[in-house]
């Protein structure tokens, strides 16, 4: 091989080094796993979630209410309502119950949505995270991400499904099939943005008594709960008596 | 004391067919390494090695990829990982990275075999064609051998990096988020590499020096695996990180003591044999194997079994169908099928070595 040759080929290596390593320096500077910028959704708007627990009775209207919705697939639940039983170490005979209403916390910073490799997942601009199920690829990246378990691959479409707060009903100015449906009115759905939404004074009454589920976790969750023990805020430390469809 | 009286179980995202895809293409990474002495540095005596690792690689490299469309749920929409290329995303940046690596992996092997290519145009049968369709030109190519080496290690570690990395961001999972992963991952890669290279050695009736070099591979990469492991357990008792915080989920789970005593089982026997008589080390060889999917299996199947929220463990039965024990047998069927193949059609039998500018 001549030198023209050789220092022709050792030129084209370099480049070619030089183009693996291009694109993961770009990336570090726009910073991998960081949110990327909110899109479509009503700007200016925050929508977010109370669950009055004191009201709640478990009785699943909203889980039926949002699957007839919705229609996910039987076992699979955009929303649920988990049954605690809690027993007194020192007084057994003590026993109460405690209903817990689980959903998508439509976080403010959701790990879900930078994982997802397509950019099929993402946070409007009114705080709703959704999912373009034409775009998923179904790799359940997200549904590794999200904290609360409140992901699932849709047994029927193959592409990852979520509670969206019915955004299709909030667009239509109807509230979601959950909230719609909720016996005793635990749940409220309004623009935390507007100081004189239900949601906002509901907040500012009940300030000390907010909680959300795994504060440490750093993604600001949006669905506040009012009358959630501190033992629930984060992981069950107890036993678990599993539910499985057949 | 809280029970949990009633909530759904949350059935796992990632299917055995992602265990799948670590596991080859760990290997295949790690099989690019092995290849390394004897390409590289002009190690005579590893050839045996490069040649048996340049098999493993290049099988890999193939079944990998098609056990991670097998693992999307929508495979036919892997063109969107392409259309929407997502920076911020550690899988988009793999999804880059992945095609580019396994056609490295193509024309480093395709270099490799040149010389027994040249060599073979003449002879009769499928080798002979083969050679007389892969063996244009008459140059050797050596150079832009080693060039390919360095270009496919480079391209090998991203994917080693991506691998890891993906896995080890994902802070709800307190298994998972733990930089110890990618390491982990690394060190039984190579020891699934290093034994799978020892068993098809075997079966080629490669030298005993090739026989003993990857059963020394096999035995460091297995004691490697272990000390991560053991680091792992010294953070999750001398720390308060998320290896602490998984100590503290797992530590009263019989099934979850039961695996992990079995883990460190398997390695310690895998180590100990890999140093052992020519029958023995086969078996380390099974061992490093077997150990290597068992631990992906754990982190991913058995890591998805822990809620993030709820109490106790979800539960998973492997399914017969394809999402579970049929196919974990296809991929290894594929990975049969495309072994005898390659071996069949391309002329890895020929003493390629001979041909091979090494330096000694």
């Amino acid at each position: 091989m001549d030198i023209s040759k050789r220092q022709f080929l050792s030129k084209v290596a370099t480049l070619s080094v030089g183009a693996v390593l291009v694109p993961l320096s770009s990336t570090s500077q726009a910073g991998i796993n960081d949110q990327p910028p909110r899109r479509n959704g009503e700007t200016g708007k925050r929508w977010a979630m109370v669950v009055d627990l004191r009201k709640c009775i478990g009785c699943q209207s909203c889980t039926v209410a949002c699957t007839i919705e919705n229609q996910s697939p039987i076992g699979q639940f955009r929303t649920h309502v988990d049954q605690y039983e809690i027993q007194d170490r020192e007084h057994p005979e003590n026993i109460t119950s405690l209903m817990l209403p689980r959903l998508c916390n439509h976080c403010d910073l959701p790990p879900c949505v930078p994982v997802c490799p397509v950019q099929a997942t993402y946070q409007q601009k009114d705080g709703i995270v959704v999912v373009d199920s034409d775009r998923c690829v179904g790799c359940g990246y997200c549904v590794q991400a999200c904290p609360y378990d409140a992901r699932f691959i849709n047994k029927e479409t193959n592409s990852v499904d979520k509670c969206t707060f019915c955004t299709h009903r909030l667009e239509a100015g109807l509230l979601p099939a959950c909230v719609e449906s909720c016996i005793g009115g635990a749940r409220v759905i309004g623009d935390l943005n507007q100081a004189d939404s239900q949601i906002s004074q509901l907040i500012n009454e009940h300030k000390k008594d907010i909680k959300v589920l795994k504060p440490q976790a750093g993604t600001k969750p949006h669905v506040f709960y009012i009358g959630l023990n501190k033992a629930f805020e984060n992981r069950i430390n107890g036993q678990s008596a599993v539910w499985q469809p057949k | 004391m809280i029970t949990e009286i009633l909530s759904p179980n949350i059935e796992i995202t990632w299917l055995p067919w992602a265990v799948a895809y670590f596991f080859f293409i760990g290997i295949s990474f790690a099989a690019v390494t092995l290849t390394l002495p004897a390409i590289l540095f002009g190690h005579k005596q590893s050839l045996g090695v490069a040649r048996v690792a340049m098999l493993v690689m290049l099988i890999c490299a193939i079944v990998g990829p098609v056990a991670l469309l097998a693992d999307i749920h929508q495979p036919a929409r892997f063109w969107h990982f392409y259309a929407c290329i997502t920076p911020w995303s550690w899988m988009s940046i793999g999804a880059i990275f992945l095609p580019i690596y396994v056609v490295a992996t193509f024309i480093y092997s395709w270099l490799f075999l040149r010389p027994a290519l040249l060599e073979s145009k003449a002879k009769a049968g499928i080798v002979g064609i083969m050679a007389r369709i892969l063996g244009v030109g008459s140059w050797q190519g050596q150079h832009l051998l080693k060039l390919m080496a360095m270009m496919t290690l480079i391209l090998g570690m991203i994917i080693a990096l991506y691998t890891g990395a993906e896995v080890a961001i994902v802070a709800t999972r307190e298994l998972w988020s733990s930089y110890l992963i990618p390491v982990f991952f690394f060190t039984t890669a190579l020891l699934a590499a290093s034994s799978l290279s020892l068993l098809l050695a075997y079966l080629m009736h490669e030298d005993n020096v090739t026989l003993t070099s990857l059963s020394r591979y096999s035995r460091w990469s297995a004691l490697l695996s272990l000390a991560v492991l053991a680091y792992w357990f010294v953070l999750a008792i001398f720390t308060n990180g998320a290896e602490a915080r998984s100590l503290v989920l797992l530590q009263h789970s019989t099934q979850w003591q039961l695996n992990l005593g079995l883990l460190v089982l398997l390695f310690a026997v895998t180590a100990f044999f890999a140093s052992g008589s020519s029958k023995l080390i086969l078996l380390a060889a099974l061992g490093g194997l077997v150990v290597s999917w068992f631990s992906r299996w754990l982190i991913f199947i058995d890591g998805q079994t822990i809620p993030k929220y709820g109490a106790g463990f979800y539960t998973y039965e492997l399914p017969w169908g394809t999402e579970g024990l049929s196919g974990i047998l296809g991929i290894f069927g594929l990975w049969l099928f495309l072994a005898i193949v390659l071996y069949q059609i391309l002329p890895w039998k020929n003493r390629t070595e001979s041909r091979v500018e090494v330096q000694s």
